[in-house]
């Protein structure tokens, strides 16, 4: 569905992302690990088009979308939930889910989606009005995801979803993330907690500085000595 | 309820020159009210995308010189060919005043919107300067500091009254306040549309606003040139009712002066740069004869120095947040007194 071939990406002067190939097939939960600074987020900046591919291909669906424009790559069906800041503060958690949908032209369907957002997500509803900048960190990033969902992706790419919420938060945006992707959707996430990301996904890649330097199912990586050293502690 | 407020209040200014028919403070608020516009103008930029234009003097002066050149007509040699221009009709003029006007605001945001924060403001500082110096120059078409002259009113047709000119003091004030009443509601609308929300969307968090698909360079440039057309429209204004203009009107401190106005009302709100210019456009006349100028700049200075340190949002929102809280404790003592009002009823 998604394919990267010898993807480069600078970041200023540096190489974040040096000669990525990497491929998501459809229906497939993968994800990208690594320590930070590895080149996962400009991978995925990359694809969605918000930095500029220095050079290699990136298909989507067969179709070429290397350096393509960011609203262009999200009508196709990515959406891209990026991390740090994660929702607009000021515009109210309606307005937050609305923007969204803002390639969409089809106003009907995108108030029903807003609806079944709310039903999925009821803490939401009650805080429809509110400026999403008083929601609670874990109850933003449920914003963002379902901020991403309104675009009715068919690949959504998350970066680092869990990052710098409280534990039950992190498990509750884990299951959010495994159900999105039962329901047929394409899932590509960047996580730095190795073991949680081993624990759910398919297929998974290991960046380091740049490259690819391992990649395989969720359970060879697991079971990969190097790895059960560097980054799941033994 | 917000528009009852608003009707009531336009009506209520309308009246101001039936009821208080003096022409010194008639000219006064005129003054100042062309300031307000120019003061919108900067608010959509500045105030809904957050990208601080420290040039805005620049549209203003454009929208000015064009209007005030074409309805005065001019001969200038361009490359060796005479071209000569026919004096315009003044309504024609003014609205190419705010087309040129908004054309510049096309040009100077797709060059300037390559950059953002500091650059994008020393690039609007240099384009201004740069157009002060062409307006004090190229004498040939501006006559330099030696300012254009006679430049003719604005007219209005009046049915039975015929086509009057728009010279008297209560006729510019009317003049003035409808260009206010006309950039508000420009705004309002803008700011309540799609556009609007992606403005507001970019401000808050450019990538985010990326990564949803809104082409933040293309919007940037679209809330550049209706800026600069506002302003241009102000500039206009300036001149048929001033009816001189010489390149001090590209001059920092008109800038600067809309700056303090967007900021102390409040950015980002759309009755911000109103409040702000009310009392930023009308306290050097009130204070005129009070104090030397040169303590009253100290004052302003000392003014803002304060309502930033107590109000650093701004008087409008700090005002809707003191009547959001004033509410929320009315509707808690309403609550909170019900119960004890049920006990008493079954005693």
């Amino acid at each position: 569905m998604l394919k990267l071939e010898d993807v480069t990406v600078h970041y200023g002067a540096t190489v974040a992302v040096d000669k990525v190939s990497l491929q998501v097939e459809e229906g497939e939960f993968v994800t990208l690990i690594g320590s930070n600074g590895a080149g996962k987020s400009s991978t995925l900046r990359a694809i969605s088009g918000l930095e500029p591919v220095v050079s290699g291909r990136i298909t989507f669906e067969g179709a070429p979308i290397t350096n393509g424009k960011p609203q262009h790559i999200i009508e196709r069906g990515i959406a891209h939930c990026p991390e740090g800041r994660r929702v607009f503060p000021h515009l109210s958690v309606r307005e937050n889910l609305e923007m969204g949908a803002y390639r969409r032209k089809d106003r009907q369907a995108i108030r029903d989606d807003v609806e079944r957002m709310f039903d999925r997500f009821p803490r939401l509803r009650e805080r429809t009005a509110q400026p999403a900048g008083t929601l609670s960190g874990g109850e933003q990033q449920m914003l963002a995801i379902a901020r991403a969902l309104m675009s009715r992706p068919r690949l959504i790419m998350f970066d680092e979803p869990s990052l710098g919420l409280a534990p039950n938060f992190v498990e509750q945006v884990f299951e959010l993330v495994t159900e999105i992707r039962a329901g047929g959707t394409t899932v590509l996430m960047v996580e730095q907690n190795a073991y949680a990301a081993l624990e759910l996904c398919d297929r998974s890649y290991l960046l380091e500085t740049g490259n690819v330097v391992l990649q395989g199912s969720a359970q060879e990586m697991r079971e990969n000595p190097d790895i059960r050293k560097a980054y799941l502690g033994g | 309820m917000n528009k009852i407020v608003f009707f009531v209040v336009v009506a209520l200014l309308a009246l101001l020159p039936v009821l208080w028919p003096d022409p010194y403070m008639l000219s006064v608020v005129s003054a100042a009210g062309i300031m307000i516009v120019a003061a919108i103008s900067l608010n959509v930029l500045l105030g809904f995308t957050g990208q601080l234009s420290l040039g805005h003097a620049a549209f203003f002066g454009i929208g000015a010189y064009t209007s005030a050149l074409l309805s005065l007509g001019f001969d200038v040699s361009l490359f060796g060919y005479l071209l000569v221009v026919d004096p315009k009709p003044v309504w024609v003029a003014f609205v190419s005043g705010i087309l040129v006007a908004a054309a510049f605001g096309w040009l100077i945001g797709k060059l300037a919107f390559r950059v953002r924060g500091a650059y994008f403001v020393i690039v609007t500082i240099c384009f201004a300067q740069v157009m002060r110096m062409v307006a004090l120059n190229w004498v040939d078409l501006t006559e330099g500091p030696m300012a254009l002259v006679s430049i003719p009113a604005l007219t209005l047709w009046i049915p039975g009254e015929g086509v009057i000119k728009l010279v008297s003091k209560s006729a510019t004030y009317w003049l003035v306040l409808a260009a206010n009443v006309l950039a508000y509601l420009i705004v309002a609308r803008l700011v309540l549309s799609r556009f609007g929300r992606a403005a507001i969307a970019l401000r808050e968090n450019e990538t985010l606003a990326k990564s949803i698909g809104i082409p933040v360079t293309r919007y940037l440039i679209v809330f550049s040139v209706i800026s600069a057309g506002i302003a241009g429209a102000a500039g206009g204004l300036y001149a048929h009712t001033v009816r001189i203009i010489d390149p001090e009107v590209f001059m920092f401190i008109y800038t600067i002066t809309m700056v303090i106005m967007v900021i102390a009302g409040g950015k980002g709100t759309l009755a911000g740069p109103v409040i702000g210019g009310i009392i930023f456009g009308l306290l050097p006349e009130l204070l005129r004869g009070v104090v030397a100028p040169e303590v009253q700049w100290m004052l302003y200075g000392a003014l803002m120095v304060l309502l930033l340190l107590f109000m650093p949002k701004g008087i409008v929102p700090t005002f809707n947040g003191l009547v959001r809280r004033l509410r929320a404790r009315l509707a808690r003592e309403k609550t909170a007194a019900a119960p004890a009002k049920a006990r008493g009823a079954n005693a």
